[in-house]
């Protein structure tokens, strides 16, 4: 039980890993709240038997929406040690040029933007206990150029690594650890359509990876013994890509 | 030969005090340069030479948030000088904070210029550059983007935003002869020039509660001595490689130069 008297919060844009990564938390004794913005995800816990609290999310770049939802969440079990965010947006298909404007920022805010909010007001509660573990899940094509992939998903998961970076620099003094996780093609996880067949590991038999890879590399980044970790962007592909 | 013969380049936030040198380099490599800013007092700082060279350098009033300015901006080079081949992208927006204590409207406007104003010049620029079969597109990042510096969250996330941007425009780009890179330089000598407050910028007041004290991290220096900075001269010569017929084979690439202080692996 790696994770016994811990808190985890997880923010989810609904995806099969922030499920994945919320019963992983479970099962390794912490008690965990997940906000997501798919209901249905819920129904996979028991709220009544299992230390957990499910809220659900409209929308993740609303400063109101979240400030409240983050407040839920640290009351629920009444502090905060973990959070992970795995929180993106499907691009819209199309030329590079062709696509509106509206389009491809909804994509880009929703993915940068959304990871930024929930932090925002999660992120005081470790700074509270002056230690804590923050993971943000990321893609494979904001690490490096993956033909196909929309200019305004590619830009705004590169822009997470930058959040990573930025999170693990300023907070460090408050013995809080910020990682990444670049995952590549992951099943149950909705992938930039353009980038279709571009994403797959080079493994015998696995060139897809699964939720719960996520969820192992979630639980090595936010063990206590992995208190030298931080700014690091693990790049969790399957042989994809590697620097 | 001169390395920019006859080539016309569009400086996005030409006014900057970095774009404000590299246009004396681009003029003695014989290149022409439509400067483009939000506002007139940017150009103050390259008058001189604008007067030694009225029929090489124009300015262009326009932001490149907009992409109607955008648009209008590379008609107006392609008007003015009858081509486009080189598109800098030296705006940016610095903005404040950590991720406690960020305004959302500050981090919407660094990620509008630092990052998706590429987006719209390059899409702007693009049929004139497709014409030609030929561009050159280098985006002004930082290592502020790229390392374990002690910047804004804001700054540092719309930079890697902005190189990443560049990897996929890079991939898009290639097959019309045209490369696209991005630059991270570490701190620069800009003491020749007067500081001009940044268009928007909110002074930063952390809401209550937040963390106070600043971001304390790395700064350090460069690793070479006496030279903790870079010099704007030595970022444009950089600039002149990566804009040039030279950088044929590089695209999608981040240039770090900042004398050591941080390396890729």
């Amino acid at each position: 039980m790696r994770l016994e008297h811990k808190v985890a919060a997880v923010a989810s844009s609904g995806g099969s890993i922030g499920k994945a990564c919320a019963q992983a938390l479970l099962k390794e004794g912490a008690k965990v709240i997940l906000l997501s913005k798919n209901p249905s995800d819920f129904s996979e816990f028991q709220e009544k038997e299992q230390p957990f609290l499910g809220l659900p999310v409209k929308d993740f770049t609303d400063e109101e929406e979240i400030k409240e939802k983050a407040a839920e969440a640290v009351e629920a079990f009444g502090s905060l040690d973990v959070i992970v965010n795995s929180i993106t947006a499907v691009p819209e298909e199309g030329v590079w040029n062709e696509i509106p404007e509206e389009s491809w920022r909804e994509t880009f805010t929703q993915i940068l933007t959304g990871n930024l909010i929930p932090l925002k007001y999660l992120v005081p509660s470790l700074v509270e206990k002056e230690s804590g573990r923050i993971v943000i899940v990321s893609a494979l094509p904001g690490r490096t150029g993956v033909p196909g992939s929309q200019f305004a998903y590619t830009a705004a998961h590169a822009g997470l690594g930058g959040m990573v970076r930025n999170i693990a620099t300023v907070f460090g003094k408050h013995s809080i650890t910020c990682n990444g996780i670049a995952a590549g093609q992951i099943e149950g996880q909705a992938i930039d359509p353009g980038a279709e067949g571009s994403l797959a590991g080079i493994l015998k038999e696995k060139t897809i990876g699964t939720a719960q890879d996520v969820a192992n590399a979630v639980l090595y980044l936010t063990d206590e013994h992995a208190a030298w970790n931080t700014g690091e962007t693990l790049d969790l592909n399957g042989g994809r890509y590697m620097v | 030969m001169k390395k920019l013969e006859n080539r016309v380049a569009v400086f996005i936030g030409g006014g900057s005090a970095v774009a404000s040198v590299a246009l004396k380099y681009f003029i003695a490599e014989g290149a022409s340069v439509l400067q483009v800013d939000v506002a007139e007092p940017y150009f103050e700082r390259t008058r001189d030479i604008r007067e030694e060279f009225p029929n090489r350098i124009h300015t262009f009033l326009g932001a490149c948030t907009s992409q109607e300015d955008m648009d209008q901006a590379m008609a107006a080079c392609e008007e003015q000088f009858g081509r486009i081949d080189i598109v800098c992208n030296f705006a940016g927006f610095h903005g404040a904070g950590d991720v406690t204590s960020v305004l959302k409207s500050q981090w919407d406007l660094a990620m509008d210029v630092t990052c998706l104003g590429i987006y719209r010049s390059t899409k702007a620029a693009f049929p004139y550059l497709k014409k030609n079969h030929y561009g050159r597109i280098m985006n002004f990042a930082s290592i502020g983007g790229r390392a374990n510096r002690g910047v804004s969250i804001t700054y540092a996330a719309s930079k890697a935003a902005a190189i990443g941007l560049t990897r996929s425009l890079a991939l898009e780009l290639a097959p019309y002869g045209i490369t696209v890179n991005s630059m991270a330089p570490a701190s620069l000598d800009t003491s020749a020039f007067e500081r001009i407050p940044e268009h928007g910028s909110i002074p930063h007041e952390p809401p209550k509660g937040a963390l106070t004290g600043g971001p304390g991290a790395t700064r350090g220096g460069s690793f070479i001595p006496d030279r903790p900075l870079a010099t704007l001269d030595e970022i444009a010569h950089a600039l002149i490689f990566l804009c040039s017929e030279d950088s044929a084979f590089l695209t999608g690439d981040c240039l770090d130069i900042n004398g050591g202080q941080f390396m890729q692996p």
